[in-house]
């Protein structure tokens, strides 16, 4: 886990609260979709097939800022859409910061460059860039050439700046464990990012192409076979280990969807980041009035596949506040993580 | 509508108001249709214990039967009409937790942590038992509509003491305790379950007597068939 340690303690001081509060449910990362429209039609995404006038809706800074006062999670995750599109995303992104929250600003980086010296660096930011895979895995899956090399020199550059800087990798189908394993090496070893994230795609019934989802075996054969290289133990990623032992399937974990509530142009969406039933208008109402135990692996069909880090690293974070072993493990796997920025 | 309540165990159907012990593991389909044979009942209610594969399930919470698995078999699904009706009266019923989900039958207990986190990845099943799926099997093919209630006893994250994993059926029990004696490291395992019981008890009592009552208020000519096959 190379998460700022900064933010470990921040997230386990809110989490150790909420309990002292006797709160059941709490969130943990506020998913921010400020806008879904985006300048690329990824193979695996389920997001941007909405009607154009849909598209062109955008939340404004102060609703923004007014949903994660309102939600309270301590961290921020602004996806979309592609969030560098949106005209005001510098305001949003300075906002979100001045109220201390641990933001993660979700990017293909084909604008990043472009934003750049309007954002500050800051222990509080953290630019994630979607990477798929090297260059060719990356622009097919992306269906676009160029990309790759786009967001590997605004990943340099970004660091050049002293952006806290980490990576999002989707897994499908098409990513064999050795194209993750050159990616991730290339990532540590070239770029040197700060951390990397990583997940299997969901399989989202919009998306253009249906043939890149694995399901859930092929996914937990993937994940033993990439985290077994000699060298996934110094991959520095953005996930706890007991996160990490979900997607190899050698632990049990049912998702926890209330963790990470996801506020998009319509309202707050019911019940989670991938799944949409609706929206409804205050997060007092989403966290009150869903059926939440409807919800989940066994429980749902359309959970049936899904091992994402948007529903089960809120679990995985729990059960580490929970278990005075667990938490040992993370804190052991925090030391050395680099606070890259003041 | 006439509701028959089965249970595996005397133990289990003890715990009930006028359920009927069908017998454990493979004896479970026989004693069923002896009572089938002798009550004509319009629908069948199978309740008991189950040990928990979904891991935020605790002891005494309730798993009602979205579907019914078992390794390389078609899962079977009650009429949905009915698995609702019984969902929005357990909803309504403060202090129940329950969720509505898959259970799994296998032919022996699952004991081990491992052999459940390798159950729960494999099927996504919120609880394992040993007999749903025969009887629900044998009810399909009578066209008499059912549901199941399984009570978490041991959760996801439990070891079941060693000398209980060859038990298949009640008469097993002696025998097991037998063993049990023999072995006092598995004492504490013991030990846990029969803490665990009492609340596991309480709550196969309350949501059998709602889950019934359900059942018995559903019309059951406008109860359209469904025809067996998985989803996910």
């Amino acid at each position: 886990m190379g998460i700022p340690t900064s933010q470990a303690i921040a997230v386990a001081t809110y989490i150790l609260r909420q309990r002292l509060k006797g709160r059941k449910r709490y969130p943990l990362v506020l998913m921010l979709e400020p806008l879904w429209r985006c300048n690329l039609e990824c193979a695996g995404c389920g997001k941007i097939q909405h009607p154009e006038h849909i598209l062109d809706l955008r939340l404004s800074p102060e609703e923004c800022w007014a949903a994660a006062e309102e939600c309270g999670a301590p961290v921020v995750s602004i996806a979309g859409g592609e969030p560098l599109i949106h005209p005001e995303i510098d305001r949003i992104v300075e906002g979100l910061v001045a109220r201390k929250k641990y933001v993660y600003l979700c990017t293909n980086a084909i604008l990043l460059e472009r934003w750049l010296p309007k954002l500050k660096p800051s222990k509080y930011l953290t630019i994630s860039v979607h990477l798929d895979g090297l260059r060719e895995l990356h622009d097919a899956m992306v269906d676009r050439k160029g990309v790759f090399d786009k967001a590997v020199a605004a990943i340099r550059e970004a660091k050049r700046r002293g952006f806290r800087v980490s990576t999002n990798t989707t897994v499908y189908a098409d990513s064999s464990p050795e194209q993750m394993r050159e990616l991730f090496n290339f990532l540590m070893d070239d770029l040197k990012v700060d951390g990397m994230m990583v997940s299997p795609g969901y399989d989202y019934p919009k998306a253009p192409n249906q043939s890149v989802f694995l399901r859930r075996p092929e996914m937990i054969a993937t994940f033993r076979k990439i985290l077994s290289f000699p060298e996934a133990k110094r991959w520095r990623f953005f996930h706890t280990p007991a996160f990490l032992e979900f997607l190899q399937g050698k632990r049990a974990m049912q998702c926890t969807a209330w963790g990470n509530p996801t506020r998009t142009v319509l309202g707050w969406q019911r019940p989670c980041y991938l799944i949409a039933d609706g929206y409804v208008k205050s997060f007092r109402e989403l966290i009150e009035e869903t059926e939440w135990d409807r919800y989940g692996y066994g429980r749902d069909a359309r959970c049936t596949n899904c091992m994402a880090h948007c529903g089960y690293e809120a679990t995985a974070v729990r059960e580490t506040i929970a278990s005075p072993l667990e938490g040992i493990r993370a804190a052991v796997s925090t030391i050395g993580a680099r606070e890259s920025s003041a | 509508m006439s509701v028959l309540v089965v249970a595996p165990t005397e133990r289990e159907a003890r715990a009930i108001r006028g359920a009927r012990a069908c017998g454990a593991g493979h004896a479970a389909g026989e004693g069923l249709v002896r009572f089938l044979e002798a009550e004509r009942p319009e629908a069948v209610l199978v309740a008991g214990w189950c040990g928990g594969l979904d891991p935020s399930l605790a002891p005494g919470d309730v798993v009602l039967g979205r579907s019914v698995s078992a390794p390389g078999r078609t899962e079977l699904r009650p009429r949905p009409l009915l698995l609702e009706a019984a969902r929005r009266e357990l909803r309504r019923r403060r202090g129940l937790r329950f969720v509505s989900s898959r259970l799994l039958t296998v032919e022996r207990p699952a004991a081990g942590r491992s052999e459940k986190v390798d159950l729960w990845n494999e099927f996504g099943a919120a609880g394992v038992d040993m007999e749903t799926y025969a009887l629900v099997e044998e009810l399909e093919g009578r066209g008499i509509p059912w549901l199941v209630i399984r009570v978490v006893l041991d959760p996801a994250g439990w070891e079941l003491p060693r000398s209980l994993t060859t038990w298949t059926a009640e008469g097993d029990e002696r025998e097991a305790l037998r063993r049990a004696l023999l072995r006092p490291w598995e004492w504490p395992a013991y030990a846990r379950l029969a803490r665990a019981a009492p609340r596991a008890e309480r709550a196969l009592r309350r949501a059998a007597a709602i889950v019934a009552r359900a059942l018995a208020a559903a019309p059951v000519d406008e109860l359209p068939v469904v025809p067996a096959g998985g989803d996910s």
